[in-house]
């Protein structure tokens, strides 16, 4: 175990989706539900859509994970690209069907037509932007069958904004935007972060004003702000073991966040 | 790998750069403030030009008037020639501003050498001669006002930049995480809605809360171990804890329950009774009040 109580705080913010990790946040928590309410609904296709690094991929797992309780849900993070390998990655998960030969979307088509559930289930596909417009066709094709309902997430910028347009503007029949945090609400997920480590004295030294100097440099992408503050937490502990009277155990210094943001390349010095 | 040393030193770089347009800033407004103020002191002072103009006509005046009454000396014949037009030399020499044009029209034929020509008195030109050396008596020349005035404006700008600096390094912000709460949810005091945080909370995190305390002595750390040590039924632990959490700050309700209830468990009830009674009459705490009612009426036990 380290010396530094800075040093074990700086894993919190490792940038890794797990649902355990969620934060909830009064708006994010509002649109979740409002989510969770979509996928009950008898539609056939859900977008969560936003910028990057504004939670759309923890929100998918933290659905994922609230969902499967009650029905069958299938995550996929990493878009797979190859539609007869998408097809049989499907067939195998959803249906339990191993298939060694090709398996076009007619013959999966027909094997969905055999199985049935009590609920249907959900497929959740991270990244749908990567994903090309022959197979988000096809996926649109199966969701009308209503064997599978489809949750996707797209980032939005200009260009994808276009995929968006061309592909899911008539066919999607709910959508959900994700925003970048606000100031206040990225040190409540901060603060959050930390006391659900047990770290209550850190968390009391983010006030208003550090939150406003991170959001300033991350632009309330989430994101950026774990990497800034796992590097914020990194340099802390380097004082902390070397410099110990430099630290102000009170609040956060400014001069941290930017030295962090400078190692992050958020500042470009 | 960090290097911290390097990254100082960056961080160092980018607050230079970053300063440099307020430095630039600063200086221009420094710079047109000056100027802006001797442009003012110039422009709203009209007499003070005039009055300046009439200092160097009456100094060259007099030089004029020394050089025509030292060229009248020398020339006694070219004076002898204009006796009817010309006044007496004794005249140039006065005190009287009157003297004056009459010095310079002498020095004008000495300079023309044209002995026949008649000489006019200008009168109009000596009345404003006379007016102008009225002014100069009623208002003193200012010279060095401008520069006098200018340098203590930079100081009035570079102020409130201290100041702002200053606040931002005094100010300390208080606690927004006032409260741990029980049975292991921790419910942040900032957030209106009822949305709860289950923290880790076996042996080992309860350590790396003690090692975490023992380094900075927070009592929200303290508070937070006497209640899981109270929930764990280590009573002794639990009263320690909320007794040092008491002592970093007696005026955490929590801990004073914890370390009543604790006290208690270990079968000092009229202890607890007596500390109890000691925060109420601090407190007047409406929970403290109905755990004393219900120690007293057995009712916890």
């Amino acid at each position: 175990m380290s010396n530094s109580i800075f040093e074990d705080q700086k894993e919190v913010f490792l940038d890794i989706v797990d649902a355990k990790d969620y934060v909830q946040l009064d708006r994010v928590t509002t649109i979740y539900q409002s989510l969770k309410d979509s996928v009950q609904k008898p539609l056939k296709m859900i977008l969560v859509y936003g910028r990057p690094g504004t939670g759309k991929s923890m929100m998918l797992s933290k659905l994922a994970k609230d969902l499967s309780d009650t029905q069958k849900v299938l995550i996929y993070h990493t878009p797979i690209l190859d539609e007869g390998e998408f097809l049989k990655t499907l067939a195998k998960d959803l249906y339990n069907i191993k298939v060694s030969d090709e398996l076009n979307f007619t013959r999966f088509m027909e094997v969905a037509k055999e199985y049935t559930f009590d609920k249907i289930p959900i497929v959740l596909l991270d990244e749908a932007q990567l994903y090309s417009s022959a197979l988000m066709e096809k996926i649109r094709l199966l969701a009308d069958t209503r064997d599978i309902k489809f949750v996707i997430t797209l980032h939005k910028t200009e260009k994808e904004d276009l995929i968006a347009k061309e592909h899911f503007q008539t066919r999607i029949w709910e959508s959900v935007e994700l925003l970048n945090a606000t100031s206040s609400e990225l040190k409540i997920y901060i603060q959050k972060k930390l006391m659900m480590s047990n770290a209550f004295d850190i968390a009391n030294m983010f006030d208003d004003k550090s939150a406003k100097h991170i959001h300033n440099l991350t632009h309330g992408n989430y994101r950026d702000t774990n990497k800034l503050l796992y590097v914020l937490f990194d340099i802390y502990s380097w004082y902390e073991n070397n410099q110990p009277t430099k630290i102000n155990y009170t609040s956060i210094s400014k001069k941290i966040i930017e030295m962090a943001g400078l190692q992050t390349g958020l500042i470009h010095a | 790998m960090l290097n911290v040393h390097e990254l100082e030193r960056n961080w160092l770089r980018y607050k230079i750069k970053q300063s440099l347009p307020r430095i630039a800033v600063g200086l221009v407004l420094i710079t047109a403030s000056g100027i802006l103020y001797y442009w003012s002191s110039f422009s709203d002072g009209p007499l003070e030009t005039i009055q300046k103009d009439n200092t160097t006509l009456i100094v060259s005046s007099a030089t004029t008037v020394a050089r025509a009454k030292n060229s009248i000396e020398e020339s006694t014949p070219l004076a002898t020639s204009v006796p009817k037009t010309l006044p007496p030399p004794k005249a140039i020499g006065g005190p009287t501003a009157s003297s004056v044009p009459k010095a310079i029209e002498v020095s004008s034929i000495q300079d023309d050498n044209e002995p026949s020509r008649i000489l006019r008195p200008s009168l109009g030109f000596m009345d404003t001669i006379k007016n102008d050396a009225s002014r100069t008596d009623e208002r003193p020349i200012k010279r060095s006002s401008p520069k006098e005035t200018l340098s203590p404006r930079p100081t009035i700008i570079q102020q409130p930049l201290e100041k702002a600096i200053e606040t931002k390094k005094v100010k300390d912000t208080p606690p927004h995480i006032a409260e741990v709460p029980e049975k292991s949810t921790i419910v942040s005091v900032p957030q209106k809605s009822a949305i709860t945080i289950t923290a880790k909370q076996d042996e080992a995190d309860i350590k790396e809360v003690i090692r975490r305390f023992k380094k900075n002595k927070n009592p929200a750390l303290s508070l937070f171990i006497a209640r899981q040590y109270y929930k764990t039924e280590r009573y002794q632990n639990a009263y320690n804890y909320a007794l040092i959490t008491n002592n970093i700050n007696s005026d955490i309700e929590d801990s004073w329950l914890i370390f009543a209830r604790s006290l208690v468990k270990l079968d000092q009830t009229d202890m607890a009774k007596k500390a109890l009674i000691s925060y109420i009459g601090n407190s007047d705490s409406a929970r403290a009040k109905m755990l004393l009612d219900d120690i007293t009426q057995g009712k916890f036990r």
